[in-house]
């Protein structure tokens, strides 16, 4: 019988957006994106819950070493926090800033840089206390 | 299609431990383990919250009653909650008492207390401070 154990870290990050598509008209934008389609943005205070798995190291006794882990994230995390996603980083100028899309994002961005054996196993964002969004690779 | 109830029961307690192996340099202790060689140890309040699953009672509505789970985790945790990991138990004589072994020996600590109940232990999930935690389970009841 297996034995599985995963280690959850979590960071938070604030960043401003605004949903909006260009391809659709005014009021379109309105209908699909409500209060999210203000012209001059609104941000959130972001939480980011990053679970990795992997052999638990026999003399370690860990899966990751927790610091190389914060080093790693924090890199990618300082680039989104306070900015204007859509504004001022070039992936979110054509991709919608939804949470849905944030969380793809992370987990692109640091699925390659966790050190082996260790691996991304799954990323829940927080966008508000009440909304948070899972993104896992399942193939 | 089929039905799947869990129950999670969430218990706060404090321990302290230290990170060192014996066989390595000072020196190697530092790079890997940082700031959890300090000698004398250093404490968290860890949060376990104890998964377990099975068939709920029709006349009870109960997977298990709380009033018995309860006993049984506080029994499991008063061999950890306020002692020295490293010292004060058998379990970490050759095993750095990180959040991914504490886990593992809570685990079979439990589900070992509850193979005589009606129900089986899914999961356990140890918060070692609010940002990290670490899940424990057994591929065959995993979900």
């Amino acid at each position: 019988m297996g034995d599985n154990c995963t280690l959850t870290k979590i960071y938070s990050f604030s960043a401003a957006h605004r949903l909006h598509n260009d391809k659709f008209s005014e009021r379109e934008n309105k209908e699909i994106f409500g209060k999210c389609n203000n012209p001059n943005g609104h941000g959130h205070d972001y939480s980011l819950e990053l679970t990795l798995s992997g052999e638990v190291d026999e003399l370690t006794g860990m899966i990751i070493d927790i610091v190389k882990l914060d080093e790693i994230v924090g890199e990618v995390i300082d680039e989104l926090d306070h900015k204007r996603l859509d504004i001022e980083i070039e992936y979110f100028t054509n991709v919608r800033a939804s949470g849905e899309n944030i969380a793809k994002y992370l987990w692109d961005k640091i699925v390659v840089l966790i050190p082996k054996p260790a691996y991304l196993y799954h990323v829940r964002l927080w966008e508000t206390s009440e909304n948070f969004f899972d993104y896992k690779d399942v193939s | 299609m089929a039905e799947y109830t869990t129950l999670t029961k969430k218990i706060e307690f404090s321990s302290s431990h230290r990170y060192w192996r014996e066989e390595w340099t000072e020196s190697k202790n530092l790079e890997v383990f940082g700031k959890c060689t300090s000698e004398y140890g250093h404490g968290h309040n860890y949060i376990l919250e104890t998964t377990v699953e099975g068939p709920v009672d029709s006349d009870t509505g109960m997977i298990i009653n709380i009033y018995k789970l309860k006993p049984i985790l506080k029994d499991t945790l008063k061999e950890f909650d306020h002692k020295f990991l490293n010292k004060d138990t058998d379990f970490f004589d050759d095993l750095i008492p990180t959040t991914e072994n504490f886990a593992k020996v809570l685990y079979e600590c439990i589900s070992e207390k509850l193979s005589k109940e009606e129900c089986k232990l899914q999961k356990v999930r140890l918060y070692e401070t609010k940002d990290l935690f670490v899940d424990y389970w057994k591929e065959d009841n995993g979900r």
